[in-house]
């Protein structure tokens, strides 16, 4: 495990200064975040605070113009997202982003051959062996998905395929995970459904997760930063938010009435 | 179940059809099915659309031909049989070498490449007469060497159309069963998920840039034994084989029959290569048909043919065909009359225009008609018009039934 290579307590991610400009504009500007290992870590703020775009510069989907990215204290800095994704670190996104014409089973399939040890083997059956199948089987039995194995994920509600978008990160077995908003655009039941399949699936895994319900977010999480135009403004325990003038000022309009 | 029937149909095709020409056109039909499979590695299963796929097997019937003219020249001492593997190799080879930096981006990006690339090697082609025989091409003799190795089966020697048909249909079902056999691999499974979200693919630990160049140097393969075939076939590797008019036929072959069922790309070849060697004997006009085929097919049956037949099937088993069919009738019967006004009207055309200085006769179904004269055209008027009109009313009509079919 990795844990106990980087010993308990450790970090499992690490942002040093990370920077993300587009021409003159400075989306993220000098973001610097430790989340232990272990941690459930929120990340709050405004639309257009720069949240998105911090994943896309951690996951490897852009390189940052500035800073450093560690995971487990190692570099990966502006590595490709398919090498990030093999050091541990897999992620959603805020659309329901699946593999369309797969059946449901087969887009888990595909999420978990990389821990299966498979490459881009066309000489052998997938079907055999590497315990796939079985993890396969495995996550679609935590997300009560099984009725749909053999549908194609195109045709599954959009409740289902967010449900299986957060399988697709189980399967690869990250020990890191960034959901960005798995609950947007759910109704009250769905997303109290979600947030604890999320927290039953994820435990044991560092998660630091995009979300705009402020209720679950203060409830679930072990620490929480809050993000406005592509600055952390502060970071601690759902108390010390709550808390912090600062946030009230810049980001909770001062009375912040949904903490109470 | 099916394989078997398969194999029987191949096996005892020759009996029914065993002309010279029926045995070429068959043959002939084998190779492009083959080619066909090959590109929808490409189109079907990674979403690659190329406008270049020609180059693999052009390169591959070069391949052969090469081989065989070594061992004309005693050069080389090669089953001729085992040739069709090196044009593979050939096909193979050249995507692997070209397809690095041609697969970095999928979609129109990799469209435009293939295009550039395909017209390159054509154009490369006419510049090195050496290598590819300038216009004319390069021949060569398939009797040169043993068929199998010396000695062996020597009353094979590929000289018979008959003998070229069982290589060739041989070949093409060990290709097919192998791209079938692919099917079931994790680089097929990558493959699938690049076509629907290459960005998806990278986040679970691939990348889609070393799927699409694994899926093109596997394409480029069955491309080039397909290639091969032809030319041991014609016993010719020409310019023509590289350019794009092949490259838009496999197209073609491939969304005609559709590229969603593993044997859509087969029934796409099987129609093709049909219009363009049979029915070109009987009229000029030939390409005209193939186009408006395809234009039909695109508009009615997205699926492509295979596609269609899946539905009809499905019906079928639902006992729901005789509902389906019911209000759709009177446009069946409509698109019928107005096909065969519009045949009428082609050939007369085709013949006014081609038949000048004399009175060209048109033949068109054992009739044989002067396409300067009023009658014909009245006859197609006759035909077309009401024929359009029905179906047009028919299709408004059964569009509104509520019976409609969802599959």
């Amino acid at each position: 495990m990795h844990d106990a290579q980087a010993g308990p307590g450790s970090d499992a991610l690490e942002l040093e200064g990370v920077g993300k400009r587009y021409g003159h504009v400075q989306v993220l500007d000098d973001v610097t975040l430790r989340v232990a290992a272990g941690e459930f870590h929120a990340l709050i703020g405004p639309n257009g605070a720069g949240k998105s775009s911090l994943f896309n510069v951690i996951s490897g989907l852009t390189p940052p113009s500035a800073g450093r990215v560690r995971l487990h204290g190692r570099d990966v800095t502006g590595l490709a997202a398919h090498r990030m994704a093999r050091s541990g670190l897999s992620r959603s996104f805020q659309v329901a982003n699946v593999f369309g014409r797969m059946s449901v089973f087969d887009n888990l399939r595909c999420a978990a051959m990389r821990t299966g040890g498979l490459g881009y083997q066309w000489w052998r059956a997938l079907d055999r062996g590497y315990g796939v199948a079985q993890r396969a089987r495995q996550v679609m039995a935590q997300l009560g998905l099984e009725p749909r194995a053999d549908r194609q994920a195109g045709e599954l509600s959009y409740a289902e395929q967010r449900a299986l978008e957060l399988g697709m990160v189980l399967a690869t077995d990250a020990r890191v995970v960034l959901l960005d908003e798995p609950t947007a655009g759910m109704s009250r039941a769905e997303t109290t459904r979600m947030m604890e399949l999320i927290r039953d699936t994820c435990r044991g895994r560092t998660v630091l997760i995009v979300e705009h319900d402020m209720q679950v977010v203060f409830g679930l999480s072990d620490r929480i930063s809050v993000m406005v135009q592509g600055e952390l403004i502060a970071t601690g325990t759902p108390d010390r938010i709550r808390a912090d003038e600062a946030v009230r000022q810049a980001y909770l309009g001062g009375a912040a009435p949904e903490l109470e | 179940m099916g394989l078997a029937v398969g194999l029987a149909l191949l096996a005892l095709a020759p009996l029914a059809f065993g002309g010279g020409f029926q045995l070429g056109l068959m043959s002939q039909m084998c190779a492009m099915a083959l080619f066909a499979l090959s590109y929808n590695l490409l189109l079907g299963q990674t979403g690659m659309l190329s406008f270049g796929h020609a180059v693999y097997a052009g390169l591959g019937g070069y391949a052969v031909i090469h081989l065989l003219r070594a061992v004309e020249s005693g050069m080389l001492v090669f089953p001729v049989v085992l040739l069709p593997v090196a044009g593979g190799l050939a096909g193979a080879g050249f995507a692997a070498l070209i397809g690095y930096p041609t697969t970095r981006r999928g979609g129109t990006p990799f469209a435009m490449i293939s295009l550039a690339v395909g017209e390159l090697v054509h154009a490369a082609a006419g510049v090195l007469p050496e290598w590819f025989g300038g216009e004319g091409g390069l021949t060569a003799d398939r009797t040169a060497g043993p068929a199998f190795a010396a000695g062996l089966w020597p009353e094979w020697s590929l000289g018979s159309d008959l003998h070229v048909y069982y290589l060739t249909a041989a070949w093409t079902v060990a290709g097919a069963l192998a791209i079938h056999a692919l099917g079931r691999t994790p680089l097929l499974k990558l493959a699938n998920a690049v076509r629907d979200n290459p960005q998806r693919v990278a986040f679970i630990g691939y990348d889609p840039h070393r799927v699409r160049y694994l899926m093109l140097t596997m394409a480029g393969f069955f491309a080039g034994v397909a290639g091969g075939l032809m030319a041991l076939n014609l016993e010719i590797a020409s310019a023509d084989s590289l350019g794009a008019l092949r490259s838009g036929a496999v197209l073609l072959a491939v969304v005609v029959g559709g590229s969603g069922l593993f044997l859509g790309p087969v029934a796409g070849a099987v129609v093709v290569t049909f219009f363009s060697v049979a029915l070109s004997r009987h009229t000029g006009a030939w390409q005209l048909y193939l186009g408006l085929v395809f234009a039909a097919v695109v508009l009615v049956l997205p699926g492509g043919l295979a596609g269609g037949a899946r539905d009809a099937a499905r019906l079928v088993a639902r006992r729901e065909l005789a509902g389906w069919l019911r209000p759709r009738g009177w446009a069946a019967a409509g698109a019928l009359g107005g096909c065969a006004g519009l045949s009428l009207a082609i050939e007369l055309a085709y013949g006014r225009v081609h038949g000048a200085g004399g009175p060209a006769a048109v033949s068109w179904f054992g009739l044989t008609l002067d396409p300067s004269a009023a009658l014909p055209w009245a006859a197609a008027g006759a035909l077309l018009a009401p024929g359009a009109v029905i179906l047009f009313r028919g299709r408004g009509r059964a569009a509104a039934s509520p019976g409609e079919c969802d599959a």
